[in-house]
């Protein structure tokens, strides 16, 4: 393209016609700007809300309360165009929000647009799962801040279910036989296939597991999650992952001996298995499934593989699984536990 | 040579003094020299050069922005091309604080470093970039300059990714170049807090050697600036194709379109008996004309002070009430339609008004499910609000339109 037919380079920003204008105090963080326009925001429309905690409403770890109803407040720059929740900050029961308000802010002019606002449940559809978060597009959020206005004044709290966010401790896989997945797993595009008895033998023979092998009976469930790498070579997941350019899933077995004395039915080992998504296909050089279990770790890595295995034995130690692949960030999966 | 329309001659001598033809990077080394030195007509030479960038960029803001944001170019120029041509001392006016230095084309000699590797021209852009006040002028007319370091710090991997797909530059690969846009990102929070620290303010951040150092060792520093600086071309570039980025579709919208639906018709959405239609559009219309009393008025008011100073406003709300338009309001006016948008706050009053009317109706049994339902709050209220923004017959007067005319014979 000849530099005639190149866009020239927007030089400016139109403030949108919504957004607040303040006069920012030296050094005021986007949280003490995004609050200060929510507080100017109620003013101009006349709407006395209760909003609280009053200690702790610039402190970027504290939901807000408004009207009853647990808010959280993101801020972002102008100019963003995707906002990442750390994984961290989903694990942590305090921040169990209804409602998500996205404050886009410019800390040296005073600026302050109020993107929109997200129920718990539109924020888990418009999400992506990354390695290292949930990534969300700005464009996801919706109506400004009258939309939360509207939906805190009319709406009954217990309309609004809260964000779910992975537990702190293992994830039993034991409810995977009642067909229950963590809300962690489904973000992370997990799907549970609890096939009825008499395809669990067929698939289990498929899968190569065979009744009396070594250290493992049937199948007694099977947890499939879509990853792949994207355009970037990052390791990513869900809805993502089918997008991707090398496509691979992870299946988490749960087994158990059938003939084990008063155990019939409970798992007592895990089998993680890593392949393709298309037969015939190779897993990708260096892709490497690592898996703690209390002090013992296993670790294997691609290369020119058509699939990778590791087996666990039951124990009251929690799973933790992850993923690595050169120049990716690690896909660390939400933590497991075997049933006792 | 050439000052805006001047050509002073004390330019056009000292170029020839100095055997100079075009101008480049060599040839404002040499005039930088001479200047330092005392030689008034190579300053006056360079005040020349730098002034047609500063031009250049004045006429880039008029163009984006001017129109809707009613932008006067001569505005824009004073901030930047205030130079009258006349002799003038560089020695003399380096000993000044340099945001004392005038005309501006001379404080962006004076401020100019050569050992940072940028040009001239490039330079005199990213001072204007930081001119206070030109940008306290932008912000008053609704407008933001985009620094570069704010636009690579928001940018996600995926649009940098994607500008650099459409718009980059052979000299880095776009693998590398997100690692190095990654690299920025992760070093920038640090960095900015270190400078608010010291400074006591947010704005007029910039990377220097050894920011760029920390994110790539492995390159000169320049070649890491002039790289972060392909990246931002990039990115412009992109939104510019993009229909001038997210936020200003936004606000290019302007007034939304109300949905033309009857009232009747979304009732059936909200309310549990259809049969009862007649009875709930009479509980509709009296919460709504209680809603309208109370708020329409507040805003008005709220805005009153400001009409003595400012008798526009109240000729706009006169207009409004009336039924004029967003453009035929700023033209009569004389404001750009941004301001009569913002002055009128239409959407915002409109939603206020519904909601009120909507919260009033959850006491009738028949609007009592809105309580437990996203979507049903949101349809009742959307429908609220296409009502008070939709004239009851065609080329009549909406319902908020009325109240602000009504409003405002009671305040006359």
């Amino acid at each position: 393209m000849t530099d005639s037919a190149l866009p020239e380079p927007l030089l400016t920003l139109a403030i949108p016609d919504e957004a607040l204008l303040l006069e920012p105090a030296s050094g005021s963080s986007r949280r003490e700007l995004a609050v200060a326009a929510l507080q100017q925001a109620m003013a101009c429309r006349q709407l006395p809300l209760p909003l609280g905690p009053e200690q702790a409403l610039h402190d970027p770890e504290r939901l807000l309360i408004l009207n009853r109803f647990a808010v959280q407040l993101l801020c972002a720059g102008l100019l963003s165009d995707e906002l990442l929740l750390p994984r961290a900050a989903l694990g942590d029961a305090s921040m169990a929000p209804q409602l998500l308000l996205l404050a886009l802010v410019d800390e040296e002019e005073g600026v302050v647009q109020f993107a929109g606002t997200l129920t718990a449940t539109e924020l888990q559809r418009s999400a992506q799962a990354r390695a290292d978060g949930l990534c969300v597009p700005v464009e996801a959020f919706r109506g400004g801040v009258d939309r939360l206005f509207t939906l805190v004044q009319l709406l009954q709290p217990a309309a609004l279910p809260p964000l779910q966010s992975p537990s702190r401790a293992g994830v039993s896989i034991g409810g995977w036989l009642a067909g229950q997945l963590d809300a962690a797993w489904q973000l992370l595009g997990g799907v549970l296939l609890p096939p009825p008895p008499e395809q669990l033998a067929f698939r289990s023979a498929s899968m190569g597991i065979t009744a009396g092998s070594d250290d493992l009976g049937e199948a007694l469930a099977v947890l499939q999650l879509p990853l792949g790498l994207d355009t970037a070579g990052h390791l990513c997941s869900g809805s993502a992952a089918e997008a991707a350019i090398e496509r691979f899933q992870l299946l988490l077995i749960p087994t158990a001996r059938p003939l084990a004395a008063g155990r019939t039915g409970v798992p007592d080992g895990l089998l993680l298995r890593l392949e393709p998504s298309l037969q015939g296909d190779l897993l990708p050089d260096g892709l490497t499934l690592r898996v703690q279990q209390g002090a013992v770790q296993q670790s294997v890595a691609a290369s020119g593989s058509t699939r990778l295995d590791l087996r666990l034995g039951s124990s009251a130690a929690l799973i933790s699984v992850q993923l690595h692949y050169p120049g990716s960030p690690v896909l660390a999966l939400p933590p497991l536990q075997l049933p006792l | 040579m050439v000052l805006g329309v001047l050509e002073p001659e004390a330019a056009a001598e000292a170029a020839a003094r100095h055997g100079l033809e075009e101008p480049s990077a060599a040839s404002d080394r040499l005039l930088l020299a001479a200047a330092a030195a005392g030689d008034d007509g190579a300053f006056l030479c360079l005040r020349c050069l730098v002034s047609e960038p500063l031009e250049q960029k004045v006429r880039g803001i008029q163009r984006e922005r001017g129109q809707r944001h009613g932008l006067d170019l001569i505005t824009l120029a004073s901030f930047a091309l205030d130079d009258d041509g006349q002799r003038r001392s560089l020695p003399a006016l380096a000993a000044l604080v340099e945001t004392e230095v005038r005309p501006f084309t001379a404080q962006v000699i004076c401020s100019y470093d050569a050992s940072k590797g940028a040009g001239l021209p490039h330079w005199a852009r990213t001072k204007l970039q930081t001119n206070p006040e030109l940008k306290l002028y932008l912000r008053q007319h609704g407008v933001l300059l985009i620094s570069p370091w704010a636009l690579l710090k928001d940018t996600s991997p995926t649009r940098v990714r994607e500008a650099l797909q459409l718009f980059g530059t052979a000299r880095i690969s776009i693998d590398r170049a997100l690692a190095l846009h990654a690299a920025y990102g992760e070093a920038y929070p640090a960095a900015k807090a270190a400078y608010v620290q010291r400074h006591h303010r947010r704005s007029g951040w910039a990377p220097d050697a050894a920011f760029l150092e920390q994110i790539a060792p492995q390159q000169p520093a320049e070649a890491t600036r002039s790289l972060l600086e392909a990246i931002d071309l990039a990115i412009r570039r992109l939104l510019t194709q993009r229909g001038l980025a997210s936020l200003d579709a936004q606000a290019e919208l302007g007034q939304e379109p109300a949905d033309p639906r009857s009232l009747g018709d979304a009732l059936d959405a909200a309310a549990d008996a259809a049969a009862e239609t007649a009875e709930q559009l009479a509980q509709i219309e009296a919460a709504l004309q209680r809603a309208l009393a109370t708020a329409v008025p507040a805003a008005l008011q709220q805005d009153q002070a400001k009409w003595v100073r400012s008798p526009e406003r109240r000729q706009a709300w006169r207009l409004y009430g009336e039924g004029g338009g967003q453009r035929a309001i700023a033209e009569a006016t004389g404001k750009g339609q941004a301001w009569v948008s913002k002055l009128l706050r239409e959407r915002e009053l409109s939603i206020t008004i519904a909601t009120a009317a909507a919260l009033e109706l959850q006491r009738h049994p028949a609007f009592a499910a809105v309580a437990a339902s996203v979507e049903g709050a949101e349809r009742l209220v959307e429908a609220l609000r296409n009502h008070l923004l939709t004239p009851e017959q065609e080329g009549g007067i909406a319902p908020l339109r009325r109240a602000v005319a009504h409003s405002l014979a009671v305040l006359d």
